[in-house]
């Protein structure tokens, strides 16, 4: 199973993690994926959660990472975020940080994709 | 109604965590919300993890013994380890004001440390004692 799938739509790089469970054991090597593509130039970035079922502060804070590692030159927006994944969004405030849209549609076209 | 009970005594490694929170998750009551169930899911890989990340650093991954028990009016779970405890002014200082970061303020947003105020957030009674090289998690989650 790869770490990361990445499609292109254009400037925009849209990620969507390998894996159900974004927690402690895997998201030091998600992170380190998305990192390696921002530095390959892609600064316009879609996290698609589609397949991911349970996220925790590790996994949260490997976005927050992702976040950092664009800074000004870019964005993130995420989308298909659901169920216990938004709720822990919610729960740490993290939905003020993250732009989170309901497609991947939605999320492309915030980013002009 | 007698109590229902299971326990796991698992190795402090990450993969270890994200099983033993998967079968918890799979057993966890009906009579729970999704969002309570998510919760304590949640809560349970946050100490789980820190268990495994600041208990033993440099050290062989040690056992770490999970109990769950379902009474009538609420769920428990204890978690037992001998790595290096928790300090006492972290826990006591996590709460919800953890999350009251400046959202537009990305260079400082928290990357780690959030932990203990998610633990705290998913159970009604948290209960952590330390003593003779044993630490010991207790976690309620009360029904309503």
């Amino acid at each position: 199973m790869d770490l990361i799938d990445v499609t292109h739509e254009g400037a925009v790089a849209v990620v969507a993690p390998g894996m159900r469970r974004l927690d402690a054991a895997a998201a030091p090597a998600f992170k380190q994926a998305v990192v390696q593509l921002i530095e390959g130039g892609a600064y316009q970035l879609v996290l698609d959660l589609q397949a991911v079922e349970f996220l925790d502060s590790s996994g949260l804070g490997a976005m927050v990472s992702i976040l950092k590692a664009i800074g000004g030159r870019g964005s993130v927006v995420v989308c298909n975020a659901r169920g216990g994944v938004m709720s822990l969004f919610k729960l740490t405030r993290m939905d003020k940080v993250f732009a989170i849209l309901g497609s991947r549609q939605e999320a492309l076209a915030r980013l002009g994709g | 109604m007698a109590a229902k009970r299971s326990r796991w005594v698992l190795r402090a490694t990450l993969g270890e965590v994200t099983r033993a929170t998967l079968a918890v998750g799979a057993m966890l009551p009906s009579r729970l919300t999704a969002y309570q169930r998510d919760a304590i899911e949640i809560g349970l890989a946050e100490i789980l993890t820190n268990v495994v990340k600041h208990g033993r650093v440099g050290e062989a991954p040690g056992p770490v013994r999970v109990t769950w028990r379902e009474r009538d009016d609420r769920l428990e779970f204890s978690i037992c380890d001998t790595g290096r405890p928790i300090p006492a002014d972290r826990l006591a200082e996590a709460d919800e004001t953890t999350f009251d970061y400046e959202p537009t303020d990305i260079g400082n947003l928290p990357e780690s440390g959030l932990g203990l105020a998610l633990i705290k957030a998913a159970f009604d009674v948290v209960d952590y004692r330390s003593r003779a090289g044993m630490n010991r998690m207790l976690l309620q989650k009360i029904y309503t």
